[in-house]
Formats: C-alpha cells, structure tokens, sequence
C-alpha cells in the first residue's frame, strides 16, 4: 500500500490511475478514518467491498496492472511483484504519451486525446480520416472523454472540490480549442466559477486545502479543531459539508 | 430439499463468478465500482481506458 501511494504520487499526472480496493467489509467510514489514520498521504482512488473480475486469490494484497486499452496486463501479489509492475506501468505510460493502435492516424488521435488532452486536435484527426469501423471507433472515443470529462466538473462540484473542478474547467477550455460545439459548453463551464456563490465556495476551499496539506503531512492532531473553527465559518457551502465528512471520518 | 435446491444455485453462481473474471491478456469485463473516496464521478472500469489502471486490494483489519 505504501508503494502504491507513492508510485502514485510520482505517476498520477503522467496518466497513472491508482484503485485502492479495501476487501475485509469496511464500510466507506471506516475506509476513510482508516486511510486519514495510518495513510494521510492516500491520494489514490479508494473504494471498499465491490467484485473485481480479475483472477481470484487467497488473500491480500492482491493487484492487477489493466493496460490502456482494458486489457489485463499482470494480476499478483503486489508486494511479490513490485518491479514486473513498475515495468509495465512504464510502458503503459509511454502509450499513453504516444497514442496505440494499429494505424497512425489511431495513434495520434490516441496521443492527442489521452496524452495531451488536446480535444481539438483528436476530433480534428478523426474528421480527416477515411470512413470506415476504425474513425466510427475513435470517435465514439473522443466523444466519450469528452463527455468524461465534463461530467467530471459537475462532480467535483457536488463532492466539494471546487478548485480541482476549476482547474479541470480550464483544462477542458484549452483542450478543446475552436471546436464549435465544445467551446462554447467550456466557456460556460468556466464561467459557472465566476458567480458570488461559486466565489464563496472557492475561498472555502481554500481555506480547506490549507488544512487538508497539513493533515497530508500526518498533522491529526490539530485537524479536528481546525475543521470545527472553519465548519463554523462555512458550514453552509458544499466545501463546508465535505469538511464535515472529514471531521466525521477522522473522529470515528 | 433445501440444500439439494441450494447446490446447484451456488455452482451456477460460482462458474458464472468464474467466467466473469478476466485472464492476464485478456479484457477485462466492464464493472462498476462503488462511490470513490478522492474519485472524480468516474465509477465505471470504462471510464478509465486510455489510462493505464492499477487496482490494489488491501485491508483494513
């Protein structure tokens, strides 16, 4: 679990996506008071009690490696395995950064859209190939990433993240570039963040993130006065609800 | 009677459990998570591709 942690530290931005799986019945509490307790650093996708459909095994831990394109690469004993899976990983990485498939032109849709994040240019590769399954394919993938991505603002939204969820905004805007339809759905995506309300939210999290770094460096002890103190300055946005959470988790 | 109903429900359980799960060079079947802590509303494995996925099971006790 430490090396996950890690490895996702160093890789996440690359493209890494990292899925803490918890199988001895945790409910979604208990998940995070455990994970705020012993791994304050998680950062890590952390979910508990669901099937993954990769080869059984007696115990834990137990991983899988699924490549770009959702094939199983490796499935093991992580701990066993740490190099075989630091290798794969590589080379996944570099896929992502240089696009797959079988012609170029799926490789460099693949490379603008999933490397770069660059809408634009993988719609504009998709609209120039020939007809046929292939550009059908790889425009049901631009399409989907897209929508993807946008739905994930929404989200981000809901749970609390408001500057994850305005950076990801801004992102989204420069990705797409001139195309016709999407610019102008980013340009009002971003301009969600300009209101009073949407205001007020950021300069919660703000105030949130400072003491979420400090509760990342193992800092606990401090933490429950410090979310109370800003609970009671915004209780009422969704960033103070989502401090609550915090304080609930890391209280028991 | 109810354990002679019982066996062959849970044998056709555990094969389909079975087939359901995906070997190493093979894809991996769409499934989808329950709510993330520090996800982004991505819940389906689909949702990842194009991405390279490491699943870690672990636990708490």
């Amino acid at each position: 679990m430490p090396s996950a942690i890690r490895q996702n530290h160093e890789l996440a931005d690359k493209g890494l996506i990292t899925i803490m799986v918890e199988s001895q019945g945790a409910d979604a509490k208990k998940l995070e008071g455990f994970l705020w307790q012993r791994f304050p650093d998680n950062d890590c996708f952390a979910t508990t009690g669901c099937f993954v459909p990769i080869p059984e095994s007696r115990g834990i831990p137990h991983g899988a490696v699924i490549g770009v394109d959702g094939k199983l690469l490796w499935a093991g004993n992580p701990i066993r395995d740490k190099a075989k899976i630091e290798e794969l990983v590589k080379d996944q990485l570099k896929l992502v950064k240089k696009g797959w498939g079988d012609s170029g032109e799926a490789r460099k849709v693949r490379a603008a859209l999933y490397g770069r994040g660059n809408f634009a240019v993988a719609a504009a590769a998709v609209k120039a190939m020939d007809d046929g399954d292939e550009k059908s394919m790889l425009q049901k993938e631009v399409d989907t990433r897209y929508a993807i991505s946008k739905a994930a603002i929404d989200n981000l939204i809901k749970q609390g993240f408001w500057l994850q969820a305005q950076a990801q905004a801004k992102s989204l805007l420069k990705g797409v570039g001139r195309h016709q339809k999407w610019a102008a759905e980013a340009t009002e995506l971003v301009g969600r963040f300009d209101t009073d309300s949407a205001k007020a939210e950021i300069a919660a999290d703000k105030k949130l993130a400072k003491v979420i770094k400090n509760m990342r460096k193992g800092k606990l002890d401090k933490a429950p006065k410090a979310l109370k103190k800003l609970i009671s300055k915004i209780g009422q946005t969704s960033v103070g609800a989502r401090a609550s959470r915090t304080l609930a988790a890391i209280e028991g | 009677m109810r354990i002679r109903t019982l066996i062959p429900l849970v044998l056709a359980a555990t094969s389909l459990a079975a087939q359901e799960r995906a070997a190493v060079g093979q894809q991996v079947p769409d499934f989808s998570f329950p709510q993330f802590l520090n996800g982004d509303g991505r819940q389906k494995l689909s949702e990842f591709y194009g991405q390279p996925i490491i699943i870690d099971k672990w636990g708490t006790r």
